[in-house]
């Protein structure tokens, strides 16, 4: 805009100054295309000859005309007045001079000048005289300005528009001169440079898909610079297993799998964990959890884990690092990790108070302990929602929570901090319910050949002890028969049955003989509730490690594992065995010859059952709203009172006191001890 | 419904056709559109039988929603399956258990309360239901997720001036916005009447696309599980009220053909405590 508006001025200019003159001027110019200077001179010379005959006789038009030019004479005015001051003007000169030699051709410069050179020699007060050089110099300057809005000149413009007349060799240029102009001015338009005007920016592509592409490339990254180091580190060749699914028709995909693969290779490397295995993927309502199952790590590194800060989720961690009771609150309070780790010392310690606190007449069980590396917490499990996504190690199992999530029925959303809601109430993350149905899928549905495994004692035999025994590898183990694994009983559990108290080893609930929950899942214990003495409750027990599968209780009608072969045609020695659970839909076990593996691909729910009133799952009914207390003639004695005050009580307490003083000061020592203790209780 | 070749979608449902029964299905579905001289023919799904599983194709002619289906339990031989009365659709509703992978195993229906009060109505009526054999419970559950859950991305079909409904070859795919919103699928099923009573109705309707529900209205909220895949290039909806119902789309981009379809491979049991799990 400003140069069109530049262009005007110079146009008016030359009206004003020459109005018969210019035309020719201009031709002269157009004219002697291949002329050299001599030429421009003569005619710089005619111009300032005859500027300097029109200049009196219009001088007054003229002072007029840059009066309403306003600006650009003033800015004149200015330039000139620092041209004049000495040195500064010589600096121009220099500068002047260096961009004379470059680029522009010598043939462009007269009419620019020309033109300016009246201008300028207008607005310039009588007495102050400059040579025609400097004249030459100052006009050069003001034209060579950059405009703010476009970054260019008069100058370059007006080069630009000559040399592509030179070079296009036009006739009669002028009369398409506007054109040309705006040719040049087009060419110029660059829409990526910054503030350009009228610009159109590149919009760098923000799409999901591309930062998916950048993370899968990570997990490349990864693996080249390890160079898939050695060190004893088991993984099964998942590639090799999800062929074997892929016959039994499971499959997340091969490219998929593959990055499977490449996360767990990289998981194993940074978290230092000796062996681990794809154990499955649970899929939720708005995102699904990739699981993958690790053996514990030794007890040195433990701390390591949970102390690291580098973890992708550190609320995730933090659950595994503390105490289980108060999990749900720990959710919730989750900004201040430090601060929570004290508020959950203090509220443990709470738990047991000096005072006596009245007695709920519910007794509650005793918290269970919760297992540690063993049983069912012997492996840990890492989740993630997407492939190449941050691992998330979840909890370990609480026994109580384990007990309440098979009394609910809940789809899994994909969050793990997502809050299960429901009856009877679960009071924890989705993080834990996860990690109970996990353990119960495994107890469930982890099952190896025969004498794949055996116990770990010497002739290899159960003892007769409490609990699941410990069980090692047999390294004598001879491959079955594709023929023989079609049979179910040829295999066996090796994970260890989960009690319905929600644990692989019984504990006795210390003074809790009522609230032991007898579960659907066949538990055995019946009758402890008659026996109302907190000592004599009977263990629980399920059935031993390594029982074969064909002896688990049916699903209703139809058996609770089913054997098929994936393929009709394949020879039998090449056709892959598909163990499959009905109880749990989704929990498979393939099988080639000494190849077996078992996956979990599902929404992580229970089969309840396949008869028309199994199939709904009825919730455990809610208990009967309690009844305000009525007086009866049989129990007089007992009325309803008003509370005391706090003055009262405090009163009473005191007394209390006082009588306890006096008994001290009496009996002394032994007698002490023996009342707290029973405080305590 | 879906094409052979988009086998690899299914993945992201986690299962797959292996190659045996791929082989087997392309050449088998093949002869039997030939055989029964249809213009159409597809893979419906899978139903998972305790023992075995089976096959559903269907084939059509002009008209889509008046589709045969045929079952196969080893991809080779296909068998009719037969048309059932609504009262037969009734009752197969009322069975929950697995199927077993034989035709003719029979389910005895239950007798439950209503027994009585046709008791006290007339005694004479014979109370014992005829049973119910597999291949009818087959079409009757086919037939039911048909109606509850087949679905079809919007665009992907259109209505000429004769209410006929074509299937639209220049469909392009959803776009970005319109493809985690429920409103852009369809349930493909017949009997849809278009109500343009308010303007309000009327403002994003397209007469010859906007030809079936959406599925955004189904109750309960959450009955469908819409998620992104590779990083937001396909989407897949599965249906919790039929688990096992499986839906995928891909829109064309620079990278990829646009590509729709689903498929049902489930034990073909409804999900009958959906309420409470959500």
């Amino acid at each position: 805009m400003s140069d069109a508006v530049n262009q005007d001025e110079t146009s008016e200019n030359i009206g004003g100054g020459e109005q018969t003159i210019a035309p020719t001027d201009v031709e002269d110019n157009n004219v002697p295309v291949e002329n050299n200077e001599e030429n421009n001179v003569a005619v710089n010379e005619g111009n300032t000859e005859q500027d300097g005959g029109d200049k009196e006789e219009k001088s007054t038009t003229n002072e007029d005309s840059n009066k309403t030019s306003g600006e650009e004479s003033g800015e004149n005015i200015e330039n000139n007045e620092e041209k004049t001051e000495g040195n500064e003007a010589n600096n121009d000169e220099e500068k002047v001079s260096e961009e004379k030699t470059e680029p522009p051709p010598p043939q462009e410069e007269p009419k620019p000048v020309e033109e300016n050179v009246k201008k300028i020699t207008f607005s310039i007060p009588k007495d102050c005289v400059l040579t025609e050089t400097e004249e030459l110099l100052v006009a050069k300057t003001f034209l060579m300005k950059n405009s703010e809005k476009t970054n260019t000149n008069t100058y370059d413009h007006m080069s630009q528009i000559i040399m592509s007349i030179l070079d296009s060799k036009i006739d009669n240029a002028v009369d398409i001169f506007e054109t040309l102009s705006t040719q040049v001015k087009k060419k110029k338009f660059v829409p990526d440079s910054f503030n350009s005007f009228g610009e159109f920016r590149y919009v760098k592509e923000t799409k999901e898909e591309l930062e998916d592409a950048h993370v899968k490339m990570e997990l490349f990254q990864v693996d080249n610079e390890d160079g898939h180091a050695d060190d004893g580190n088991e993984m099964p060749d998942l590639m090799s297993i999800s062929n074997l699914f892929e016959w039994a028709g499971l499959s997340l995909g091969k490219e998929e799998t593959f990055l499977i693969n490449a996360s767990m290779q990289r998981l194993m490397t940074e978290k230092g964990l000796k062996s681990m295995r794809f154990w499955g993927k649970i899929y939720g309502t708005k995102k699904n959890y990739y699981i993958v199952e690790a053996d514990q790590k030794d007890e040195d590194d433990d701390e390591e884990v949970y102390g690291e800060d580098d973890l992708p989720n550190p609320e995730e961690e933090e659950e595994g690092n503390l105490d289980n009771e108060n999990d749900d609150e720990k959710e919730k309070e989750k900004e201040n990790e430090n601060e929570n780790d004290e508020n959950e010392v203090q509220e443990s310690q709470i738990e047991e108070p000096e005072y006596p606190v009245p007695k709920i007449k519910i007794k509650k069980p005793n918290t269970l302990t919760k297992e540690i590396k063993t049983g069912i917490n012997k492996y840990m499990y890492y989740v993630c929602n997407y492939v190449g996504g941050p691992w998330y190690k979840l909890a370990d199992v609480i026994p109580e929570k384990l007990q309440i999530s098979r009394k609910i029925r809940k789809y899994f959303t994909g969050d793990l901090n997502h809050e299960i809601i429901s009856y009877p109430p679960f009071e924890g993350s989705e993080a834990q319910y996860l990690r109970c149905q996990i353990a119960r899928i495994s107890a469930a549905t982890s099952i190896c050949p025969t004498g794949y495994y055996v116990f770990d004692t010497e002739d290899g035999e159960p003892e007769d002890t409490e609990g699941p025994q410990p069980i090692i590898v047999n390294t004598e183990f001879e491959a079955l028969s594709n023929d023989q694994l079609l049979d179910l009983s040829n295999w066996v559990h090796h994970v260890p049955y989960i009690l319905p108290q929600g644990k692989t080893s019984w504990e006795n609930p210390f003074g809790s003989e009522e609230d032991e929950e007898n579960e659907e899942e066949g538990s055995e214990e019946e009758g402890s509730e008659e026996e109302n003495e907190a000592e004599r409750v009977e263990p629980e027990s399920g059935p031993q490690l390594l029982t074969p599968i064909s002896q688990d209780d049916e699903n209703d009608d139809i058996p609770s594992w089913v054997s098929k072969y994936c393929s009709r045609t394949l020879a039998p020695q090449f056709n892959p065995v598909c163990i499959s659970s009905t109880r749990w839909p989704g929990a498979h076990t393939v099988a080639l010859s000494d190849k077996f593996s078992s996956i979990y691909i599902g929404d992580g729910m229970k089969c309840y059952g396949n008869t028309y009133l199994s199939a709904y799952h009825i919730p455990q009914p809610l208990t009967n709203i309690m009844t305000e207390y009525q007086e009866n003639e049989v129990e007089k004695e007992i009325t309803e009172q008003i509370d005391p005050t706090v003055e009262e009580e405090k009163a009473f307490e005191e007394e209390q006191a006082e009588k306890l003083r006096e008994k001290e000061e009496d009996e002394e020592g032994t007698e002490e001890e023996e009342e707290e203790g029973s405080e305590e209780d | 419904m879906f094409l052979m070749d988009d086998i690899n979608y299914l993945n992201l449902g986690g299962f797959t056709i292996n190659y045996e029964d791929r082989a087997g299905l392309n050449s088998s579905i093949r002869i039997l559109k030939d055989a029964e001289k249809y213009e159409n023919v597809s893979l419906w799904g899978r139903i998972l039988g305790v023992q075995k599983d089976y096959f559903i194709a269907q084939c059509w002619n002009d008209d889509i929603f008046d589709r045969k289906y045929f079952y196969s339990t080893d991809t080779i031989t296909w068998l009719q399956l037969p048309e059932i009365t609504e009262e037969e659709l009734k009752d197969i509703s009322q069975i929950y258990s697995r199927f077993i992978g034989d035709p003719s195993y029979e389910y005895q229906l239950p007798n439950p309360v209503q027994n009585n009060q046709t008791q006290l109505d007339d005694e004479n009526q014979p109370q014992e239901k005829e049973p119910i054999n597999e291949e009818k419970r087959l079409s009757g559950v086919i037939k039911m997720i048909n109606y509850d859950v087949e679905i079809i991305p919007r665009g992907s079909y259109y209505q000429d001036r004769l209410k006929k409904i074509h299937f639209n070859y220049k469909f392009k795919g959803l776009s970005e916005k319109e493809m985690i919103d429920l409103t852009s699928y369809f349930h493909f099923r017949s009997g849809f009447k278009l109500s343009l009573d308010t303007i309000e109705d009327r403002i994003d309707i397209d007469q010859s696309i906007d030809i079936f529900d959406n599925i955004e209205k189904d109750k309960p909220d959450g009955t469908w599980s819409l998620q992104v895949e590779h990083g937001g290039s396909t989407i897949t909806l599965k249906s919790l009220l039929w688990p096992g119902y499986f839906f995928f789309h891909t829109p064309r981009t620079a990278m990829r053909q646009c590509k729709f379809g689903s498929m049902y491979n489930g034990y073909g049991i409804k999900n009958v405590n959906l309420g409470i799990m959500l």
